[in-house]
């Protein structure tokens, strides 16, 4: 451990490539509107990134004193990430050439993404900190980036306010880890609290520190925002905050959670489980009771926060291992649907159940798309959603007791969840005559049919869109990971022995 | 009682803490809450710094942390104030009982 | 030790008391005869022109939040000026990467026209 060397240096190349290109973009001419100059350089920034980090793979290394950490857990996380941030980009480009910050647009999901992939690197909590910060404050102007969408205004603020009020409990948390130890270091946190054993500043430290995440995270007592932010911001917008944004938090929590609860495992595993019931049943019950998808789906987002919390509360490498995997598969799953049901609101005008109506009949391969990831979503085999569920399940069941209450509730809430997907998926594949959901949506049978007719002649121009696209890329890898996950779980039972500091 | 020592800064910060806490869940104007968050975050530096000050001696990492904080606390506070300006714009003022399209 | 306290304590007390005594005293002695003119908000004995809550154009908040970010960068500037010999050249070129990236933003924040006087 001394200060970087040259060499060194190649492992910080993803983030240089990322942050050069993030000023490029921002610099390419404002006076053609619809060039697609911004998108190509941001995708080729990601792209490149992606190779190199590609090629890092396998190696250790321990930099700078300390504060960035090359392992398995890091180079997983940072490849998941640029994976999601290029397909939220090759996704957004239909969206970037309608308003008028295209290019800040791009800017701000790279810079975003370079705080992302500094998150799982990050060995000290002032680096993970200023990493997690550079993810949020990027994200927090990405609502306002339609500046004819008055919701994302509201929305941005909203978020803006809820975040900025998470880090200051989080950050006061920190400050209370930092007087117990004398450290920031998080490989030295473990060792010094086991050896001061129980002190009372260590609770309250966590309690701080479990409320600003789960501020963050939208667990139950803390996710009033969620929804809102997620409905009012525009739908890639949306995609990004809420499949890869978020994640970045579940990152953080786990990093610092699992390093700082070593003394009181058992009354954390305990408080946390029950927050992460609970963060399933409120999300999975109120999302039962939305007719607007976008809502909808912003609850059921919380419930996959809750199934996530719920590996985390369990507290072995196992299910660290399902955490980390069911983070990538509702992170996948996420970016996907949101660019799916903006297809459909771009060919139907709305996100309501009823714009679903018969999906099936009018982009039979969007519909298609949909119905894989809800399946994903509800936790049906062969899809990476189940596999995460899985891995954490049987993490319950190898310790037994009331771990398999945990495991029930995941369990019994994934099934609770099937039935709202399945109530789309019943829409979408609903001949559009159908007489029986005309009386839930008060839309009669005519008028469905001359919308689908009107709006046929668009879908030939509409086909192609960029939505589209990141949907089916989502939909193959959420299969290909399904169909093959020995590989995945290998790698996050790697990753996750790095960040178990026990 | 003697000298000023850690618990007094500890005593402050809390306090300064609290009253942030309690101003960003009550108060309704964007800007009071704004600056109620920056109280908490104001806070926590006294913490730090006091830290490394009384506990951990001839250590000033806590002092790095607390600048830190300071900077990211001013791009925070630079991108709500601009987010505020943008409400404003659209809306002529910045209660956030005003804001209703969203179910707050 | 206390008993430098109680005199602080002691001193505070007295002064608020003094405080409250001269408000409540003039309070209770001055003659109350209210006119129009007497009403209105002092500005240096000048009669008020237009409304007193001076609304400021967004122009300034905008010159306010580029200033408070190149404000703070000097908290970044100041330890490493005072450890500049120990610190020597590998904490120069950091600093110099530093700044060129808060110039690109500045210069971003011109070329943007955040910086014109519409």
């Amino acid at each position: 451990m001394e200060t970087l060397t040259l060499q060194d240096l190649q492992f910080f190349l993803p983030e240089v490539i990322l942050i050069t290109f993030a000023f490029v973009v921002l610099f390419i001419s404002n006076k053609n509107k619809s060039s697609l100059l911004p998108f190509h350089l941001a995708m080729g920034a990601l792209l490149g990134a992606l190779i190199f980090t590609i090629t890092q793979l396998g190696s250790e290394a321990i930099l700078n004193f300390g504060t960035v950490e090359i392992n398995t857990f890091s180079l997983l996380l940072k490849i998941v990430f640029i994976i999601f941030s290029i397909i939220t980009v090759w996704g957004s480009k239909d969206f970037a050439i309608s308003i008028s910050f295209g290019k800040e647009y791009y800017g701000l999901i790279l810079f975003a993404t370079v705080g992302l992939t500094m998150l799982g690197s990050a060995g000290d909590l002032i680096t993970l900190f200023i990493a997690f910060e550079l993810t949020s404050i990027s994200t927090y102007a990405l609502p306002l980036i339609d500046r004819s969408n008055e919701r994302g205004r509201e929305a941005a603020l909203k978020y803006f306010l809820n975040g900025a009020f998470a880090t200051g409990l989080v950050l006061f948390g920190l400050s209370l880890v930092y007087g117990l130890t004398g450290t920031v270091l998080l490989k030295e946190i473990v060792p010094i609290i086991a050896e001061i054993g129980y002190e009372p500043m260590i609770v309250v430290a966590l309690a701080f520190l479990v409320a600003g995440f789960g501020y963050k995270m939208a667990i139950v007592p803390f996710h009033l925002w969620a929804p809102d932010v997620y409905e009012g911001s525009p739908t890639p917008v949306t995609s990004f905050l809420a499949g890869v944004t978020k994640k970045g938090a579940f990152v953080v929590s786990l990093k610092i959670l699992l390093a700082t609860l070593i003394v009181i495992k058992i009354q954390v595993s305990i408080l946390l489980g029950t927050l992460a019931i609970l963060t399933m049943t409120v999300g999975n019950v109120v999302a039962l009771m939305q007719k607007n998808t976008k809502r909808m789906l912003a609850y059921s987002s919380i419930a996959h926060a809750g199934n996530i919390l719920v590996g985390l509360a369990i507290i072995t490498e196992l299910s660290v291992a399902g955490s980390i995997l069911h983070i990538i598969a509702h992170g996948l799953m996420t970016i996907g649907i949101f660019f799916g049901i903006l297809y459909v609101s771009k060919i139907r005008g709305g996100y309501d159940l009823g714009d679903f109506i018969g999906l099936r009949w009018v982009a039979p391969w969007t519909a298609f798309g949909l119905l894989i990831i809800l399946l994903s979503l509800a936790g049906v085999p062969p899809f990476i959603g189940f596999w995460g569920k899985m891995v954490i399940v049987v993490s319950a069941f190898e310790l037994g007791n009331w771990y398999m209450f945990l495991a029930l509730a995941l369990v019994l809430n994934s099934a609770l969840s099937l039935v709202y997907y399945a109530r789309v998926i019943r829409v979408m594949y609903m001949d559009n005559k159908g007489v029986e959901f005309n009386m839930a949506t008060k839309q009669n049978t005519v008028i469905e049919t001359r919308e689908i007719t009107a709006a046929t002649k668009e879908i030939g121009k509409l086909r192609t869109s960029s939505y589209n696209i990141a949907l089916y890329v989502c939909v193959l890898l959420i299969t290909v990971t399904g169909l093959f996950p020995e590989q995945l779980v290998a790698i996050s039972r790697e990753a996750a022995r790095f960040i178990i500091p026990w | 009682m003697g000298s000023i020592g850690l618990y007094h800064y500890l005593i402050l910060s809390t306090l300064l803490f609290g009253i942030g806490l309690y101003g960003a869940l009550v108060k309704r104007h964007a800007i009071s809450v704004l600056l109620c968050i920056e109280l908490m975050l104001n806070s926590v530096n006294i913490n730090l710094v006091a830290f490394s000050r009384f506990l951990i001696h001839g250590d000033n990492v806590g002092q790095l942390f607390a600048i830190f904080i300071i900077v990211v606390a001013a791009a925070e506070i630079a991108i709500g104030l601009a987010i505020c300006i943008a409400l404003y714009r659209g809306k002529q003022t910045i209660e956030l009982e005003k804001f209703n399209l969203l179910r707050w | 030790m206390e008993t430098q306290y109680i005199t602080i304590g002691i001193l505070f007390l007295g002064a608020m008391a003094f405080a409250l005594a001269a408000m409540i005293l003039s309070r209770i002695l001055q003659p109350h005869r209210p006119y129009p003119e007497k009403l209105e908000t002092y500005e240096c004995g000048m009669e008020t022109q237009g409304p007193t809550w001076v609304q400021f154009r967004v122009s300034y908040f905008l010159y306010a939040l580029i200033f408070l970010i190149f404000d703070v960068e000097a908290i970044f500037l100041i330890p490493w000026v005072v450890k500049f010999k120990e610190l020597g050249l590998p904490a120069l070129i950091a600093m110099f990467m530093f700044l060129i990236i808060l110039i690109i933003g500045f210069i971003y924040d011109w070329k943007e026209g955040a910086l014109d006087w519409e």
